[in-house]
């Protein structure tokens, strides 16, 4: 369960104030907002990359003492971008597992050959699939996914949505992204960014009322 | 943490840049080593050309040798036999085995520093040009990063000093034989006394290395500028006097003033007047100052984009 207690965030405008909201365990929460509102700023809050006001707590505890639990799998996917896709998962992976047990797992996402080249070399979907590889071999207890489905096949999408239902077994997972299609099959809990707070609404997955419809009535 | 050192350790061996360092620094080490046997070798055959000149005018040598030299002004030199024989016996003394951390330490003076920023930079610039600097704080936290990045910049800077002793120590032990076979002919008593003991002039040389490390690793941070500090440090390191009695270049050239002795081909820069317990103040205020802007700016940093 990851806890926001009267969240305030401002630059220059401000894009949270006093936001009050719980992320509950073994969940699936999906985010959804226009660009530029504040998600990724939301995980950069809660992962302590900014400063914020407010208290952010991961089962009531502060994310000091939670810290190696976490992980955030960027829009970006920042790696080396002049070594191996393998060497790069070597370098990230904590020695949670040997090197020859990172090409099993790595194998299942990206082939063997693509994974021996420079990340520069890569394209934005396999970038994806690189820092899901990483994600598999953490399992962190707490996953911020910003925009995943961006960039990704069919056939990566569909595994993808297993393998996330499959961790929200053991984690509390939150995702970002424009990409309903995929995320209303998986989503148990939205969130919607509106003005300078984050709300949830009322959601059942296996009810006819999709995402778009939720974004369309709060956000248009 | 021990996570994230390994990270950057095994980051500067798989991409090689450690290599990049341990061939420049050893080029520098190589350099210095082979200008001092030069130097020895033409000292020594100054030396013998006087001592030749001398037998054949029918000098006495032996008196000859017993008189101190004079220098004068326009290089003119009073009994310039013993002036040669102190020159070859201080050159040869320079390369031998018993000399060997000092005459390493010398060349350290000016090509420590210079190393020490480069590691710096380099490691701050590989999480920040890949944005993988976010990957690792939100895994450990801002402070357990840049502790972490200290920590191994200093054993890699350990690493390449060790290297760089190695390789000078194998260089000059060939150049000291070299010699050896010419002036085991000669009367020299190779025997100087230290300005220091070994134990500060390594102390001396691990200080350089961390200070101008903790200075590169703050200024990089703080102002991204990863090439331009390690060509404003080498220029510094290699052509720039001190400017001012309380600025950091003249202290380190107070230090390596009282510690070595330069008998190679390094030349010591003079330093500005300042009394040691002045420039053991200025020290720990010049190292506390960096730390703590270094703290502050890591703490305050937010975006990591």
């Amino acid at each position: 369960m990851i806890e926001l207690k009267n969240i305030s965030k401002k630059y220059k405008n401000s894009i949270f104030s006093d936001t009050t909201i719980t992320f509950p365990d073994n969940c699936i929460n999906f985010i959804m907002g226009n660009n530029g509102c504040g998600k990724t700023t939301l995980f950069k809050c809660i992962s302590g990359l900014e400063n914020y006001d407010g208290i952010i707590t991961f089962d009531n505890q502060p994310i000091a003492d939670i810290r190696n639990q976490l992980y955030i799998l960027w829009d970006d996917t920042p790696f080396y971008q002049k070594l191996s896709g393998i060497d790069n998962i070597y370098l990230f992976c904590e020695d949670k597992i040997s090197k020859r047990k990172i090409t099993d797992i790595a194998s299942e996402y990206i082939d063997y050959s693509t994974l021996k080249r420079n990340v520069r070399t890569y394209s934005y979907g396999q970038k994806k699939k690189l820092a899901l590889v990483l994600l598999n071999i953490l399992k962190p207890k707490y996953i911020l996914m910003d925009e995943i489905s961006n960039g990704l096949d069919i056939d990566t999408m569909r595994s993808l949505e297993k393998n996330i239902c499959d961790l929200a077994k053991d984690s509390t997972i939150i995702l970002t992204g424009h990409q309903f299609a995929f995320y209303q099959h998986i989503a148990d809990n939205v969130f919607v960014k509106k003005g300078e707070t984050l709300i949830q609404v009322d959601y059942d997955k296996n009810n006819n009322i999709g995402l778009e419809a939720i974004y369309d009535e709060k956000l248009n | 943490m021990k996570n994230l050192i390994k990270a950057d350790i095994r980051y500067f061996f798989i991409s090689k840049a450690i290599l990049w360092i341990f061939l420049l620094f050893g080029i520098l080490c190589f350099a210095n080593s082979f200008m001092c046997y030069q130097y020895a070798n033409q000292s020594l055959q100054q030396y013998r050309n006087t001592y030749n000149y001398m037998v054949e005018s029918g000098a006495d040598i032996e008196a000859e040798l017993s008189k101190d030299y004079i220098l004068h002004e326009g290089n003119n030199i009073e009994n310039p036999l013993s002036y040669f024989k102190e020159q070859a016996e201080k050159s040869i003394h320079n390369i031998s085995p018993q000399n060997i951390f000092a005459s390493y330490g010398e060349s350290c003076t000016i090509f420590v520093p210079i190393i020490a920023v480069l590691v710096a930079s380099l490691l701050v610039s590989h999480d920040e040009k890949n944005k993988t600097a976010r990957l690792k704080v939100a895994r450990n936290g801002k402070i357990r990063f840049v502790i972490s990045k200290q920590i191994s910049g200093i054993i890699l800077l350990l690493t390449t000093i060790s290297v760089g002793f190695g390789l000078t120590e194998i260089l000059n032990r060939i150049f000291y034989n070299d010699l050896q076979s010419i002036s085991d002919t000669l009367p020299f008593t190779i025997n100087f006394v230290q300005k220091s003991n070994i134990s500060h002039q390594i102390i001396y040389v691990f200080l350089v290395a961390m200070i101008f490390f903790e200075i590169g690793y703050t200024i990089s941070n703080i102002f991204h500028c990863y090439t331009a500090i390690t060509i404003v440090v080498s220029v510094i390191s290699f052509f720039a006097p001190p400017f001012l009695k309380y600025d950091p270049i003249n202290l380190k050239c107070h230090f390596e003033s009282k510690i070595f002795l330069f008998e190679g081909v390094v030349t010591p820069t003079t330093p500005i007047p300042i009394s040691t317990s002045n420039a053991v103040i200025e020290l720990i205020i010049l190292v506390t100052s960096i730390i703590i802007i270094n703290y502050v700016a890591s703490v305050k940093k937010s975006a990591y984009n």
